[in-house]
């Protein structure tokens, strides 16, 4: 049994170890989609370009500029002349947003009266322009009520201390980072490709090439063979995930605060499922090209979406939301994430690991009953 | 002795598409077996059944001994197979193929060190043995892939197509290794669509349309079909000879060879009517001889559809 488990691990080896291709393809993939994530794919909203429109020109309305300008999420584009500039100075693209400031601006503030102040923004990403909304509204409400405590002020009244003080204190990725929620979803967005896809392609491969009829001839059972190759592929999908947890701490300072082990293990139970589902796809398809393609729409492209990489489940229509619970990568991610960046332990994410250790034994089991009945 | 094969009623159906028609038949051990018949007679159908690799949809076999549908596992460790299909793994070295399907067979260390150096020298390869497979020309790779079939030293051997595509060469010398794992004892089975690899068979069974249409040791298929109607007429014009007799309704077929114009008719005993419809013609030099059929001409007549003229 171990022999021929070892006879076809090794000959899986010295065939990939000659294939370049996909070699240098499980190697790159890792580290390019870390690069591409890490760096373009990108939540945080910063130095917005802001164009003024000032009609007021007082010393209060620049106050009021500074307060914009003296953050990091904006940044001056330019006055805009007139009202009728401001659409093409937002179609042109030259600011994301406009500040149009009143001629009575300053009169009504020194009056201590309400004063309108009116924000044009950019809707074409709707995401990016809620959260700039987000910022002008605290910008303004912040300076509003250091106005009003000033008018207050100069009246006699002092309420310095009075209502709320607002101070906010981020838990788990206090730098507010997109880079420490990704890497996790990476993790298993990677471990996706190489545990589903390449098993798959290299049992169809065998297939279309006539050698899998001859090794089934020989007293090997499938099952060894099975063994033999995924054995190959699961090291080689643990290595790509050290490697990706290696490079995003050195490039994205993302570390593991919860313990290794229980990330070792939650790995491997996602691991073992996800090796059945590449060898179930084996046994349904006959050529490479198709093994790719139903290996990449069962799993990369619904792991993509609707596991909560880059999507939050939350805000997904209910049917898919439904849908995400027969995913394995929806319990991957959150465990992953639980660990890698909250610290949790097992009694926090229990309810995440029995659903991958139930994927763990029900697919392989379907993929060797089904291999005992027909065969590849 | 027991036969090494033993098949009964054996059918296979694709679909409404009968490969292989009821048929029936028993294998010697320690023979060369020909399967002979053209591309979809059946004939890689019935090997594929024999080994195990495609369940009939009905019929009995038994393989050294054991039967098919029972005990499969014991047909797989008496029988070596190779298919028309590359059966090494072409990015893999020579040694490394060899280690691996001696893996897969279970070989113990000593034996596959014993193996290796056997077939590193039957296949000639020699110096070669860190050569990817993909490098080598086609006859060593086949020899290769035979050599690597037979690690485990199986009592069958089952060799589909093994010759395709080979210059004749090379088949010459794939059938010498041939006749030396028979010399060890080994039942040889092969499939070929090559009539004259027939001869090297001491028992061929001919396969049209999913059915055995002739079996036996060739010189009794000859003896068998001796009387055929077929005539060589020797001529200065051949030429001539053969648009002559090829007009006559009687004659099914006619062929010129050189000098020699070979002639098929469909009923016994026409040389009288041959020299009339030539000397007729006008064509004085001339002499026939009723010929002995080849196996090729023994499969052609077997294989005819009935009431047309073959395509030779």
């Amino acid at each position: 049994m171990f022999e021929n488990i070892a006879t076809i691990y090794l000959k899986e080896f010295r065939q990939l170890k000659r294939d370049k291709l996909s070699l240098s393809a499980i190697i790159l993939v890792p580290t390019l989609m870390l690069l591409l994530y890490g760096y373009a794919l990108n939540f945080d909203v910063k130095h917005v370009r802001l164009g003024i429109l000032d009609e007021s020109m007082t010393k209060e309305s620049r106050e009021l500029q500074q307060k914009f300008f003296s953050t990091e999420y904006f940044d001056f584009a330019g006055t805009v002349p007139d009202e009728g500039a401001i659409d093409k100075f937002i179609q042109d693209g030259k600011a994301k947003a406009v500040l149009v400031i009143p001629r009575d601006y300053a009169r009504e503030i020194l009056l201590g009266r309400k004063v309108d102040v009116q924000v044009l923004l950019d809707g074409a990403n709707s995401n990016t322009a809620t959260i700039v909304m987000g910022y002008v509204e605290g910008i303004l409400q912040n300076y509003s009520a250091n106005l009003t405590a000033r008018y207050l002020d100069e009246r006699g009244i002092h309420i310095s201390s009075a209502g709320i003080d607002y101070r906010p204190r981020v838990y788990y990725n206090p730098e507010l980072k997109s880079a420490k929620f990704l890497v996790p979803g990476l993790i298993g967005f990677i471990l996706m490709i190489l545990s589903i896809v390449t098993p798959a392609i290299s049992v169809v491969r065998e297939k279309e090439r006539g050698t899998l009829e001859h090794i089934s001839m020989a007293p090997t059972t499938s099952l060894e063979i099975i063994l033999g190759k995924t054995t190959l592929y699961f090291v080689l999908s643990l290595a790509a995930a050290v490697l990706v947890i290696s490079a995003s701490f050195v490039l994205f300072d993302v570390t593991i605060r919860g313990s290794i082990l229980l990330l070792a293990v939650t790995i491997v139970i996602f691991l073992i499922g996800t090796l059945g589902i590449g060898i179930l796809i084996s046994t349904f398809t006959n050529s490479q090209q198709m093994a790719f393609l139903v290996a990449s729409l069962l799993s990369i492209l619904p792991t993509f979406i609707l596991s909560g990489f880059v999507f939050p489940i939350n805000s997904m229509a209910l049917p898919l939301q439904l849908v995400t619970y027969f995913l394995p990568g929806r319990y991957f991610l959150s465990a992953l994430r639980a660990i890698m960046l909250k610290g949790s332990g097992f009694g926090d994410i229990y309810t995440q690991i029995y659903p991958l250790l139930i994927f763990a034994v029900v697919v392989p089991a379907f993929a060797s009953i089904r291999l005992s009945r027909k065969g590849f | 002795m027991a036969p090494a094969i033993r098949a009964h009623d054996l059918t296979k159906k694709f679909g409404s598409f009968t490969a292989v028609d009821s048929i029936s038949f028993e294998i010697e051990e320690g023979k060369i077996i020909g399967f002979i018949g053209a591309n979809g007679a059946g004939k890689s159908t019935t090997i594929k059944m024999l080994c195990g690799l495609t369940k009939p949809t009905s019929g009995v076999m038994e393989v050294a001994g054991f039967d098919v549908a029972k005990h499969p596992e014991k047909v797989r460790e008496n029988i070596g197979y190779m298919s028309q299909k590359f059966s090494l793994y072409s990015d893999l070295t020579v040694k490394e193929n060899i280690e691996f399907y001696g893996g897969v067979y279970g070989l113990s260390r000593n034996e596959l060190k014993d193996r290796l150096s056997w077939v590193i020298e039957v296949a000639d390869l020699k110096g070669r043995e860190n050569l990817l497979t993909s490098d080598l020309p086609l006859g060593w790779r086949q020899r290769l892939a035979l050599g690597c079939a037979v690690l485990h030293h199986p009592r069958i051997v089952f060799l589909d197509e093994p010759t395709s595509g080979v210059d004749p060469v090379v088949r010459d010398k794939f059938w010498q290794l041939i006749g030396q794992l028979s010399g060890e004892g080994a039942t040889i089975i092969v499939t070929t669509h090559h009539l004259e690899e027939a001869e090297f068979c001491e028992n061929i069974l001919m396969m049209h349309l999913g059915r055995i249409v002739v079996n036996g040791s060739p010189e009794g298929i000859r003896k068998q079909f001796s009387d055929l109607p077929l005539f060589e007429i020797e001529t200065a014009e051949p030429l001539k000879v053969f648009n002559m007799v090829e007009q006559e309704s009687w004659i099914t077929d006619a062929a010129i060879y050189g000098n020699n114009v070979h002639v098929y008719a469909e009923t016994q005993g026409p040389v009288e009517a041959l020299d009339e419809v030539l000397k007729k013609s006008g064509i004085a030099d001339f002499k026939i001889v009723k010929a002995a059929p080849t196996l090729e001409d023994i499969f052609v007549k077997e294989t005819r559809p009935k009431g047309r003229a073959p395509n030779v």
